[in-house]
């Protein structure tokens, strides 16, 4: 193996890596949306699921949850490959913190604007949609950037269950040429840039968001 | 006791000081007003030796805390600033007392800790001190128990147990509720009349600064706009903004 | 039966050793962190930029790097390098590294929280610096900072399943181990599940508890 090689497929790894964050940062936004709201929501049959399911993914670990989901589904008759069984379940976690964050900005909203609403006879939906959310979401940007980030770095224990993202690409490079430490600085210089990366595009949503409203 | 030549100071872009010149001799009761914004806080802070002046010179009883080095960048030697800014208390506008400690050791902190008292005489002046203010009873009581006029009398007493032989007031009664601020002002003017201490108070009260000092100074712009004695200030003022100024506080 | 109750009971006791191990990598982790991360604190707060600018980018760069990848270069490469220690050395070490860079942002938070006036009045007394910092700003920065530290401690007990990756004999490891022996994962695993579940709850409303507690003793 040489230079060009252990390149090439460490970036191909990277780039597995980056799929797998993009998928699971779908996964988490959609499930931080639903449970964050239902857990802000009125009504207990909305509530208690999602209290479930957030203290369950919050209080376990997630490299627990991702061997639960890629060993144990498969015995309920549920067999997902490695590389989907990833992305749920890194969404799934990173999704649980997400909902505490869209429930927090919620209840930054002040309860004036919700009267506001009610006095022009805007229906529950309406007022969420068109005047809640609207105002949330600035507030949910800054964490929402950090928990970009876990989820990138939780992205690395896919290698323990074998998919060839990243770190598990290190692990195969480390076994066939040896050269341990450059590729371990290596590979945590890549982790650093797509960090940046998100730092990065999180500022920029702020500005335009910012900018808006 | 307090001499400035040529101060200036800015905060970023802001210049809040453009060449202060003052002389404050031993025992003078100096009020200083003038709009917000004109610098007088800003004064005070230099004098307690909080921010360093730009450019300019500072000799606080004898003490040059400050020294430029050849870059020219205002410096402090420790040993010196320890030894001015002894010399020198201040009482703030928001009391900044410690919120963890009691009453009683607020006051015997600094004794303690800088004078190196021992125990039974820090709290014995501490306990003088806070008699003095009329908070002797309130020795036990945490900041937080405390109303904001009894917070001030705490913050003055624990800047006095220093003995310092100048005391700065940044406008000590501007955050306390109306029926408060007589008795603090009661208090000020107690404290100066002794002549023995030299202090500087910033202040909207006219009529208390006209009172109780020996001198008043009308800050402007960043610099000293006037300079004279109560009498001269308030009702023969030379300068045109002065007596604008003085007209539309008595008017409020 | 898909999970036999019986089988999860008996395998239950296999589990206290690894709990055991578990418990000792937070530990050591934590003290660690603390520890490190105050120097780190104190660096970042130094005069000088050449000590303040690289330390905070070491910071960055430790807080958005995977822990699992700072694990196999303490595992991996710190022995090439001539630093020979078990794997449990390397675990804990990489943990304590980790969560260091997260307590320095936390005590940063809590010395910033205290506010400007309580550095001028103790400036204004003639405190120094280091009296300043420890009897009038640590003492205030406190009651914010435990809080922020227990869940941090909270975190690294949920990050302790990483050590299984360098051949550590914890929970998770443990609950691989019985799979492979015996093909039964699913009570394997759930155990480990419920463990960290019923662990990190009971530390959290405890944490909650210290919380409201020293709220309390503030007002």
């Amino acid at each position: 193996m040489d230079y060009g090689d252990l390149a090439a497929a460490l970036a191909r790894g990277m780039w597995v890596t980056v799929q797998i964050t993009a998928g699971a940062a779908g996964v988490a936004v959609v499930a931080a949306c639903v449970a964050g709201l239902a857990r802000s929501s009125g009504k207990r049959l909305l509530r208690w699921p999602a209290v479930v399911y957030v203290e369950l993914f919050r209080g376990t670990s997630a490299l627990v949850q991702l061997f639960w989901i890629y060993f144990v589904l498969p015995r309920f008759g549920i067999d997902i490959g490695a590389m989907t069984a990833a992305i749920v379940a890194l969404g799934l976690n990173v999704g649980a913190y997400g909902a505490e964050v869209v429930r927090g900005a919620i209840r930054t909203v002040p309860q004036g604007q919700r009267d506001a609403a009610a006095a022009l006879s805007l229906t529950a939906a309406q007022t969420l949609c068109r005047v809640v959310w609207p105002q949330a979401v600035p507030a949910m940007l800054p964490p929402a950037g950090n928990l970009a980030i876990e989820l990138l770095k939780n992205s690395a224990l896919v290698s323990l269950i074998a998919v060839t993202e990243l770190t598990f690409a290190a692990q195969l490079a480390r076994t066939a040429t040896l050269q341990t430490s450059q590729i371990f600085v290596l590979v945590l210089l890549a982790y650093f840039a797509l960090a940046l990366c998100i730092t990065g595009g999180v500022r920029f949503l702020e500005k335009r968001l910012g900018a808006t409203t | 006791m307090i001499h400035l030549r040529g101060v200036r100071k800015s905060y970023g872009a802001l210049q809040v000081l453009r060449g202060v010149d003052l002389d404050v001799p031993h025992g003078q009761t100096v009020s200083v007003i003038g709009p917000s914004g004109s610098g007088k806080s800003t004064l005070l802070r230099l004098l307690m030796m909080l921010d360093a002046p730009d450019t300019g010179e500072l000799v606080i009883d004898g003490e040059r805390p400050w020294s430029t080095d050849d870059h020219g960048r205002v410096r402090a030697d420790a040993a010196q600033l320890r030894r001015a800014r002894a010399k020198v208390g201040m009482v703030f506008q928001h009391f900044n007392l410690f919120p963890h400690m009691s009453v009683l050791d607020n006051v015997m902190e600094a004794p303690l800790s800088v004078l190196g008292l021992r125990r039974p005489e820090a709290r014995d002046r501490a306990l003088e001190y806070l008699g003095q203010v009329g908070l002797a009873d309130k020795a036990q009581a945490m900041p937080g128990q405390l109303s904001g006029g009894q917070k001030q009398r705490v913050a003055i007493a624990r800047a006095l147990a220093m003995q310092p032989r100048i005391m700065l007031f940044d406008e000590v009664t501007s955050a306390l509720d109306p029926e408060l601020v007589g008795g603090i002002l009661a208090l000020l003017r107690g404290l100066a009349e002794p002549q023995d201490m030299t202090m500087l108070i910033v202040t909207h009260h006219m009529r208390f600064a006209e009172r109780c000092a020996d001198r008043v100074l009308f800050f402007d712009e960043g610099v000293i706009a006037e300079d004279g004695t109560p009498a001269e200030l308030f009702h023969d003022p030379r300068h045109e903004r002065t007596r604008r100024f003085v007209a539309a506080v008595a008017g409020e | 039966m898909i999970f036999d109750w019986a089988y999860a009971m008996d395998i239950l006791p296999r589990f206290v050793p690894a709990l055991w191990v578990t418990v000792q990598a937070t530990l050591a982790g934590m003290l660690i962190a603390l520890t490190l991360g105050m120097v780190l604190t104190l660096l970042r707060r130094c005069r000088l930029i050449w000590v303040r600018w690289p330390t905070t980018a070491l910071i960055e760069f430790v807080r958005s790097t995977p822990l699992l990848v700072q694990m196999y270069f303490m595992f991996y490469v710190l022995p090439e390098a001539g630093v020979r220690m078990s794997a449990f050395t390397a675990g804990a070490l990489a943990l304590g590294l980790h969560y260091a860079a997260y307590c320095a942002e936390v005590y940063r938070a809590g010395l910033e929280a205290v506010p400007r006036g309580q550095w001028d009045a103790a400036a204004a007394l003639n405190l120094g610096h280091w009296s300043t910092l420890r009897r009038i700003i640590v003492p205030q920065a406190v009651s914010r900072v435990v809080p922020a530290l227990g869940n941090y401690l909270v975190a690294m007990f949920k990050d302790t399943p990483l050590l299984s990756a360098i051949t550590v004999v914890e929970l998770l490891q443990l609950a691989k181990m019985i799979g492979a022996e015996s093909f039964r994962y699913v009570e394997a695993l759930t155990m480990v599940g419920v463990l960290f579940l019923i662990l990190s709850l009971g530390a959290a409303s405890l944490i909650r508890a210290l919380e409201r507690r020293m709220r309390v003793a503030h007002a």
